[in-house]
């Protein structure tokens, strides 16, 4: 192989897909970047089997060729090369030449024929979505996710496609709060519903690599894999395996009541009154207790040995006066991804769910549990 | 000539060495994941056989289950007989109002 590029694109480039390589692994095949060069294009490629990213850009190629190397020093090197045309060519020696200006760095090549190929791209199920829509929607779900087990579908997104009714949700729960957005994709390629499971770590590499504009993304769904495809860059991963709860079920019918409120004015005051509850025992700590009264809700925390909090908000309330406890940080992290200026806190008891929505907005909700307390 | 053969034998069997020696550390700590795992599973087993034995011989199970729950544990389907936290579980608080059962405290 024997390509000319510019550094520029070329850390672009690695940056994407190193994300994606595995940190730690016994193949030491998956520790690479892939680099391969035909038609002009350089395709970089990074995987750890569960997750994988692939991403091209224009290069001039002299001599096409396959390349694998150490990702980590390749990576570190490139980024600290100056922001001039570079040319990368193999050596015979099994040692690869990056060569700028009159200087040049020799690294070893690890043999590409160990890399894993693409698994098979082709699914049963595509749609089309907008790239801020699928990258807001990851971002307002994924606080939802949580759990010491990688593997637990707790750590996974649910994506729900429902053709007939032309729309798609993102669901997250950590059993303790449950995050749901649903919206509108461009198109869906199926008659059927679809559903699949796709870890939270795939999801918010996938938010992270996306451009925040209107450009269309590509999903394509089989059996055990994702295929995200935009513009030149690909992610790809497995689904998860388990079965992710029946969530509709925990989502209540109706509330008794409503209180309604400028966003900003509640999360500063949940940041500051969490930032207050801090207790050495972990499921005390993070306590907020929320009361609401007449035109007003008032927000307080205590830390034995810190001092306490207490403020009152302006609210527009409707339905019966309650107060209840929770855990301030599910408050703040949901109020900090709404975007919309208003919010609407809908409540039933002291110990049922309440729902964070935005007030005019119904794509988004985040269902919180309240915590029993004394 | 010799010497400089020996040397750079020397050297790859270090490098070959310590790969090795990565690779072990990464099986040592996938088996003491795996013996957690195996405990805890063991554990969770003997709950549930306790749960199925008391349901089978009382009442369909409700107050088995009321009790396995205010004795700190899991009655969801997703988590069922593990410990729960101090927080709630939405799953169970939803399973419990289905069932009209009402927990301590």
């Amino acid at each position: 192989m024997n390509i000319n590029c510019p550094q520029p694109q070329l850390v672009n480039a690695v940056q994407k897909v190193y994300r994606a390589v595995a940190s730690t692994t016994t193949l030491p095949a998956l520790t690479g970047i892939l680099l391969e060069a035909k038609n002009d294009t350089l395709t970089l490629h990074g995987t750890d089997l569960d997750l994988g990213i692939i991403h091209s850009f224009p290069v001039e190629v002299i001599e096409k060729g396959t390349l694998l190397l150490p990702a980590r020093i390749f990576t570190e090197m490139v980024r600290r090369l100056p922001p001039i045309p570079i040319n990368i060519k193999s050596l015979d020696n099994n040692k690869v030449e990056i060569s700028y200006h009159q200087s040049k760095i020799e690294l070893n090549n690890i043999d590409p024929n160990q890399f894993p190929s693409l698994p098979n791209i082709e699914g049963s199920f595509s749609f089309e979505v907008e790239a801020n829509k699928l990258k807001d929607a990851i971002r307002k779900v994924s606080i939802a996710t949580g759990s010491e087990d990688l593997q637990s579908v707790f750590n996974g997104i649910l994506l729900e496609i429902e053709p007939e009714k032309n729309y798609f949700n993102l669901v997250a729960t950590d059993t303790h709060r449950l995050a749901v957005y649903h919206n509108e994709p461009l198109s869906i390629a199926n008659e059927k519903p679809f559903n699949a499971l796709i870890a939270n770590r795939a999801m918010n590499e996938l938010a992270r690599l996306l451009p925040n504009n209107d450009n269309k993304v590509n999903l394509t769904i089989n059996s055990n894999q994702i295929y995200i495809q935009y513009e030149s860059t690909t992610l790809y991963a497995r689904l998860m395996n388990g079965k992710f709860p029946h969530y509709r079920q925990v989502i209540p019918e109706k509330y008794n009541t409503s209180v309604k409120l400028p966003t900003r004015d509640l999360l500063d005051t949940a940041e500051r009154a969490t930032l207050l509850a801090k207790d050495e025992i972990k499921t005390r700590s993070h306590i907020i207790f929320f009361e609401v009264g007449e035109n007003k809700v008032k927000v307080t925390s205590e830390a034995a040995e810190v001092g306490n909090l207490e403020e009152e908000l302006p609210a527009n309330i409707e339905g019966e006066s309650l107060k209840l406890a929770l855990n301030g940080r599910y408050l703040v992290e949901t109020l900090r991804i709404i975007d919309d200026e208003n919010i609407d806190i809908k409540m039933i008891a002291p110990l049922k769910p309440i729902v964070v929505k935005p007030q005019d907005n119904d794509n988004y909700f985040c269902l919180i549990l309240p915590v029993r307390v004394g | 000539m010799s010497n400089n053969l020996q040397v750079e034998a020397g050297g790859m069997l270090t490098v070959a060495l310590a790969e090795v020696e990565g690779q072990l550390n990464e099986v040592i700590k996938e088996v003491r994941r795996l013996r957690t795992k195996v405990r805890f599973l063991e554990e969770e087993n003997k709950r549930l056989r306790t749960v199925i034995v008391s349901a089978e011989q009382g009442d369909g199970g409700h107050s088995q289950l009321l009790q396995l729950y205010n004795e700190g544990f899991h009655i969801c389907p997703p988590h069922f007989a593990r410990v729960r936290g101090g927080e709630g579980c939405l799953f169970c608080e939803s399973f419990l109002e289905k069932k009209g059962l009402k927990p301590n405290g």
